[in-house]
């Protein structure tokens, strides 16, 4: 083995070809022997031959993980970073482990704890809007009890006692609310996950600084799951009442189930010269 | 193909008592007498979203334990591991939003006390009326 061939690899002498880590490049060939496990800049379609050196133009750019194409010139520097290939990684690394269809594996895994969690999330919701419910009723019919200033005691019906049931009754299922917050945020993290192992959701971005200045190119996608899962997570943290906590938990479950499925997000943003382009 | 086994089964439930323990831990923390303090709002808000940062964790190990039994291999529990990234997204968050939660149960806690204080004016009142003739 040598080091310090064509752009600073290890040369494997005994097959002829350069070990860029993630794969082997052929030097007679001018090509990868291997495709890339990840598609950096998948708007770009050279980037999509996934044997090809730096998008066929070495001059330009180089490889220097055999990933992520990076190019240093006179007239600047350009690098680019994706997730869209998140899933490929994941089955090279189950390749490496003996496993296969490992991104099957790991995002089937991941969608079944992710909706357990969203289940349980729903029956905790589901048990504090029953206990606000009691309150209410309890408090408009039977009456709410409240402690007088001098140690005796008063009972309130009607509107008054309701919303002094409402009220008691929120603040006590407190341990309720923030359990349901916890388990929905486990069930978007499982569920983010599994979408960007899939490339539903993902990013990609590419710099470039150059004499004329900086310029940032991202594209990010937000696939119908994580949207649900993640407006879900959101409102419930935020809102403390235990109706629309139980409201969005259910539409949570429901598109973890597929019965709500929003259209996917997908965004371009161009920043250059300190002005952003949002496509 | 599913292949949970005794350790499996045990490892699951080891980590989800782990887990319960944070969400009991964050439950204490948030079972607070109102009003509270800005300061200890914000530091209660911090360590309940480290909390559900550990909780994440834990589900992590949970997910490799599952991904380990459905391969069989042991290494394979890694795999579960890009998950972390999103961990600290989770502590943004939880800390956020609890932070939010704290003020608005202390205003739903005024609200309590004012409605309560305003029938026991009421009822005071109602005693102290002289009788009608």
């Amino acid at each position: 083995m040598k080091n310090g061939h064509f752009t600073a690899q290890r040369e494997e002498a005994t097959l002829g070809l350069y070990d860029y880590r993630a794969r082997f490049y052929a030097p007679l060939l001018g090509r990868f022997i291997q495709p890339d496990s990840l598609v950096p800049g998948a708007g770009n379609p050279l980037a999509w031959d996934r044997y090809a050196y730096a998008n066929n133009n070495p001059i330009i750019y180089n490889d220097p993980d055999g990933h992520w194409p990076c190019s240093f010139s006179s007239s600047g520097f350009s690098c680019s970073i994706s997730t869209f290939g998140l899933g490929s990684v994941v089955n090279r690394l189950g390749e490496k482990l003996g496993v296969e269809n490992a991104s099957d594996i790991v995002s089937g895994a991941m969608s079944n704890i992710g909706l357990g969690l969203d289940i349980a999330a729903e029956a905790v919701d589901f048990a504090a809007s029953a206990i606000v419910t009691t309150g209410i009723v309890v408090g408009a019919t039977g009456g709410a009890v409240i402690t007088l200033p001098g140690g005796g005691t008063a009972v309130v019906t009607g509107a008054a006692g309701a919303s002094v049931g409402w009220a008691t009754a929120e603040l006590g299922i407190r341990p309720l609310i923030i359990a349901g917050n916890f388990l929905a945020s486990g069930a978007t993290l499982t569920t983010v996950l599994s979408e960007l192992i899939s490339g539903d959701t993902g990013f990609e971005s590419t710099l470039v600084i150059s004499a004329e200045g900086i310029e940032l190119n991202s594209q990010v996608a937000v696939g119908s799951a994580s949207q649900v899962s993640i407006f879900a997570t959101t409102a419930g943290w935020i809102s403390p009442i235990a109706y629309p906590s139980l409201l969005i938990q259910t539409g949570t479950v429901l598109g973890d189930l597929g019965v709500i499925s929003p259209p996917p997000i997908k965004m371009e943003f161009r920043l250059k010269r300190g002005e952003l382009e949002v496509r | 193909m599913m292949k949970f086994t005794f350790v499996h089964w045990l490892l699951i439930l080891l980590l989800g008592i782990l887990a319960l323990g944070c969400l009991v831990s964050a439950i204490r923390l948030f079972n607070v007498k109102y009003p509270i303090e800005r300061k200890e709002q914000f530091r209660r808000s911090l360590r309940i979203g480290g909390l559900a940062a550990i909780f994440s964790f834990i589900v992590v190990l949970i997910i490799g334990v599952y991904i380990w039994a459905e391969t069989g291999v042991l290494k394979s529990m890694i795999l579960a591991f890009p998950g972390l990234c999103l961990v600290p997204f989770i502590f943004a968050i939880s800390a956020l939003g609890t932070y939010v939660q704290f003020f608005w149960y202390a205003r739903l806690s005024k609200y309590r006390d004012d409605l309560i204080q305003r029938q026991i004016e009421r009822l005071e009142s109602h005693d102290q009326k002289p009788p009608s003739r």
